[in-house]
């Protein structure tokens, strides 16, 4: 659990929460709410999902093609949640975003010069 | 799923609603997860689920920024203010009554003049495609008028040889013909028509069958269409009339079909008793030139200009080859159907279209006025509308939402009113305008898609003044207590004063405009006609050409006639005429001048009106006798030809000198009369020539016996009697006294007169709500400083004095501002007027006392209600 106040919440920028929910749901259908917690997790409470941007994120990306929708009972669970899934274009797409992010961060990488590891 | 459901769904309402539903789930879900991991981590119940609420965040704006994501987010909030302004309205019904019916009467008038407009030009030409319909005519460039006919064997040639050029078909008007083999024989026109006219037109009929090509044999049995009206007048719209054997003008003929409701070919204008034959001709007279004019029209394949030219060139192929008139330039031009139709109707339409526009500018005028006086009322809540966070664009286009919906509403009841004053229209609708297309003139679908069109513009037009002016709202001010009437802006008494003073300037052009049409009707009502229509009876009658052997026995029939007519009781004094004056035909001469007549046409020709009479014609119509003699029974067939001219030819031919004893061998002038108005009581009397009919009868028109008495009722059915004891199958028709027949002549600039009138008169009462309205409004909006006034020594007086010359200031400025626009404007009506000039003071004058009455009458009873003020009531209310 890391305390998120000696390293401040860092905003995410709108096209990388893009990048994250399809990088999320590359391993698997998950629902909203389990995104959420698994990008919060995953960062180790760094990244903090803001729900409000989750929602409009996750339709824009249903309605772009990238992502399918369906309700479904989860494995274990008794009610019924909305499970999107990755579509073939999304999987396109979420390539092209990755080989993007990493371009920038190497550029940006050789500006800032070598991360020093404390 | 039932069908019901099936249909809901598709619906897009319904899959916004689904969205919604499932997008609201979609959140409680998380919502719910959310909790239940809080309860997890040892969170209480309730706290879990406000902690999940919290984490979640604004629902709504998550909603709304999916919703943006779908980009349903418009109609969302359209709804939304649909909604929210049926509410207000169904919460002041007073109001909303008020402004509905005065949006609704602009409207009205808009739609009905629409409906006159589609009837007289769209439904004029009832046929397939008509902008695409032209006329083919044939003309002798030597002279200045061009003829409509086209002569056979051109038509012919170009049937075979201009395939490419175009299709084309012809039409000749026998006229005059005689149905007979029915219980009551009716004269009807009879238009022979050429192969495949009917479908150039593209109409079929309604009933049984077109012409085939075998009906086009001269040997082939006769066969004939009926006219719709004509099938149901004789037959009573009974199928067994197919087939049915009649005889039009003696031979027989079979019917093989019934023609669409309202139909005619091109140039005729005969609808109801129309009939229509193959038009059938031998070699012999497919070669005459000059015998068979012929009406002819088509669609063209090529450019204009190159048909012209075209058709030109076979044209003088056939004339050359038939020479009846060396020196003829003959050319042919191509004018589309249309152009016609609309250059008929554009100067009227013009002037309609312009009042009824004017008075749905008032109307809307005064709907804004209303808008803009309710605006205080709503300030509270535009006030912490824009406090909680709407923009102001986001407010407007809520007002803008409600008044675009008053402007529906207002639309849908001026439809239905419109609806109404169609059929009012009908029942009064002028006899010069009776034609097939006004017969089922309404609200049709174009009309409707235009007047709704109308109605939403003009919501937009009357909501944006007021809109604007409310979504400006002072916050602070309108947030306190009592800040309703606090300052009243002065804005909007600016807004309203200019709207009174716009409304006051365009009712002066309007009733200028109906004031000028009044004058000039009655100007023409008191026109003398040159007859004595003072008991005097009018009867239309044929004697059917056929029934006789030779054109002198027909004429021998007419004298026995009118011998019998003479003798009938209740008669003073009979003549007969072929045509009657003001009856909307007339016959024309063309002759060579004489020597020593003046002011004689190019070619050195006299033309004029041309009647065939009786003796004792001019007696019974009351035309005196200026000089020489009348007819009489020795004027016949082998007598001399004699002739008599009217005052007008004498003066113009003969500049006053007698008449008498000139002419030639073909007519010796015996005689002058007086001058009738012949072609419209708006025209000056022309050269017109009487002959004698037992020397020259028109086979074309049939006569009217023309009957001095003073008892019309009684005569006309002993006349009837006595006409058909002679001949029991002739044809009797427009039995009227010469009264009628004046005031049928008028009968059009009356209807113009009465609609104009109207909306003018409309405008008028417009005008005067609004202007008390509005200074009422401002009277009861400055109470409270009337009352301070009062309270420091004004008197009644002066109170009265003021609220009266503020209306009256914007009264004279309306009126100013209306005659400056009247003076620019009423030359669009200078075509319509008779005698009164579109400047005429007297009009300008009396229009402005009595609008400046009426503005007085307004602001009289606001200023009473002004003067008895309670200045300590008024001191007190806040």
């Amino acid at each position: 659990m890391a305390p998120n106040d000696s390293i401040s919440r860092v905003e995410l920028l709108q096209g990388t929460l893009d990048m994250l929910i399809l990088r999320t749901l590359l391993f698997g259908p998950a629902h909203g709410h389990h995104i959420a917690k698994h990008i919060q997790r995953t960062t180790e409470e760094v990244l903090q999902v803001e729900h409000g941007s989750l929602y409009p994120a996750l339709h824009r990306l249903e309605r772009k093609g990238w992502l399918k929708a369906k309700w479904e009972i989860p494995k274990g669970g008794q009610r019924e949640c909305k499970f999107y899934r990755l579509t073939q274009a999304g999987k396109k797409q979420l390539a092209a975003e990755e080989s993007r992010w990493r371009l920038l961060v190497k550029s940006i990488g050789r500006v800032m010069g070598p991360v020093k590891e404390s | 799923m039932s069908f019901w459901r099936r249909i809901k769904s598709w619906w897009p309402w319904s899959r916004l609603r689904a969205r919604e539903v499932d997008l609201e789930r979609e959140l409680q879900t998380h919502i719910e997860l959310e909790a239940e991991e809080q309860s997890e981590a040892g969170v209480p119940p309730e706290e879990a689920r406000f902690a999940a609420r919290r984490a979640l965040g604004n629902t709504t704006q998550i909603k709304e920024d999916v919703r943006a994501i779908w980009g349903s987010q418009w109609l969302e909030t359209l709804l939304q203010d649909i909604r929210f302004g049926l509410r207000q309205f169904r919460r002041n019904p007073a109001f909303t009554a008020v402004a509905v019916t005065v949006a609704a009467l602009g409207i009205a008038a808009v739609c009905v003049v629409l409906s006159f407009a589609e009837a007289a030009v769209v439904r004029a030409l009832p046929y397939k495609n008509p902008s695409r319909l032209v006329w083919v005519t044939m003309s002798d460039a030597r002279f200045s008028h061009a003829w409509d006919w086209v002569s056979v064997p051109v038509f012919f040639n170009w049937r075979e040889r201009a395939k490419a050029v175009g299709s084309f078909a012809a039409s000749e008007r026998l006229l005059g013909g005689t149905l007979a083999g029915v219980p009551e024989p009716t004269q009807v026109s009879d238009n022979a028509i050429s192969s495949e006219a009917l479908s150039l037109l593209g109409v079929r009929p309604v009933l049984g069958r077109g012409f085939l090509p075998s009906d086009y044999n001269p040997d082939s049995p006769s066969v004939v269409l009926l006219s719709y009206s004509l099938w149901q007048r004789l037959f009573s719209g009974r199928m067994d009339a197919l087939g049915r054997a009649i005889t039009l003008n003696g031979v027989g003929h079979t019917i093989v079909g019934v023609m669409p409701p309202g139909f005619t070919t091109p140039g005729s204008s005969d609808w109801e008793s129309a009939c229509w034959t193959p038009l059938t001709l031998n070699a012999a007279q497919r070669s005459d030139t000059q015998t068979r004019p012929l009406l002819v029209w088509g669609r063209l394949r090529v450019p204009r200009a190159q048909a012209e030219a075209a058709l030109d060139v076979l044209a003088l192929e056939v004339m050359r080859a038939h020479p009846s008139d060396a020196g003829a330039k003959w050319r042919i031009t191509i004018t589309p159907l249309t152009q016609q139709v609309v250059e008929k109707w554009r100067s009227i339409l013009i002037v309609l279209f312009g009042a009824a526009g004017f008075l749905l500018a008032i109307s809307c005028a005064n709907v804004a006025n209303l808008l803009l006086g309710r605006a205080i009322s709503r300030q509270k809540e535009i006030a912490i509308r824009t406090a909680i966070g709407a923009g102001r664009w986001r407010i407007l286009r809520q007002l803008l939402t409600e008044s675009v919906i008053l402007g529906a509403l207002g639309g849908a009841l001026g439809i239905l009113l419109a609806y109404w004053g169609n059929k009012l229209e009908l029942t009064s609708f002028p006899r010069a305008l009776q034609a097939a297309n006004f017969e089922q003139m309404g609200v049709d679908w174009r009309v409707l898609a235009a007047t709704l069109g109308i109605s939403f513009v003009a919501g937009i037009v009357f909501g944006l003044a007021p809109a604007l002016h409310a979504s400006k709202s002072d916050l602070a001010a309108a947030l306190k207590e009592g800040g309703a009437s606090a300052a009243p802006r002065r804005g909007r008494f600016t807004t309203q004063s200019i709207l009174i003073v716009g409304e006051i300037a365009m009712s002066l052009v309007l009733l200028t405009g109906a004031g000028l049409m009044l004058r000039s009707f009655l100007r023409l009502e008191a026109v003398n006609p040159g007859v004595d229509a003072h008991q005097v009876l009018t009867m239309r009658v044929l004697l059917p050409r056929y029934r006789y052997a030779s054109p002198s026995d027909q004429t021998a029939a007419y004298t026995r006639l009118l011998r019998k007519i003479k003798s009938v009781p209740g008669v003073e004094a009979s003549g007969f005429i072929s045509p009657l004056p003001l009856d909307g035909i007339n016959g024309t001469f063309r002759d060579t001048g004489e020597p020593g007549m003046s002011n004689l046409e190019p070619g050195g020709v006299i033309t004029g009106g041309l009647h065939a009479v009786s003796s004792g014609y001019f007696e019974a119509m009351g035309i005196p006798l200026l000089d020489g003699r009348d007819f009489t029974s020795f004027d016949t067939k082998h007598a001399p030809s004699v002739m008599i001219v009217n005052k007008a030819f004498v003066d113009r031919y003969w500049l006053g000198r007698s008449p008498v004893g000139t002419g030639s061998k073909d007519g010796r002038v015996v005689g002058e009369v007086g001058n009738v108005r012949d072609n419209s009581l708006a025209e000056e009397p022309r050269p017109e020539v009487y002959v004698p009919f037992a020397q020259k009868l028109f086979a074309e028109f049939a006569g009217t016996i023309v009957v001095r008495t003073r008892t019309p009722a009684a005569t006309a059915v002993a006349m009837q009697k006595a006409i058909h004891r002679l001949d029991p199958e002739a044809p009797i028709s427009q039995i009227e006294t010469m009264r009628q027949v004046l005031r049928g002549s008028l009968s059009e600039n009356r209807f113009y007169v009465v609609i104009v009138g109207g909306f003018a008169l409309l405008a008028l009462i417009l005008a005067l709500a609004g202007i008390a309205s509005t200074v009422g409004y401002a009277v009861s909006a400055r109470t409270h400083e009337i009352g301070l006034r009062m309270a420091l020594g004004a008197q009644k007086s002066d109170v009265l004095w003021q609220v009266l010359s503020h209306g009256m200031m914007l009264a004279l400025i309306g009126i100013g501002i209306g005659i400056a626009g009247a003076l620019a404007l009423t030359r669009f009506l200078s075509s319509l007027l008779y005698g009164v000039k579109p400047t005429d003071p007297l009009t300008f004058v009396a229009v402005s006392v009595i609008l400046l009455g009426v503005a007085l009458l307004a602001c009289y009873i606001p200023a009473r209600r002004a003067a008895n003020v309670d200045p300590m009531a008024a001191l007190r209310h806040e």
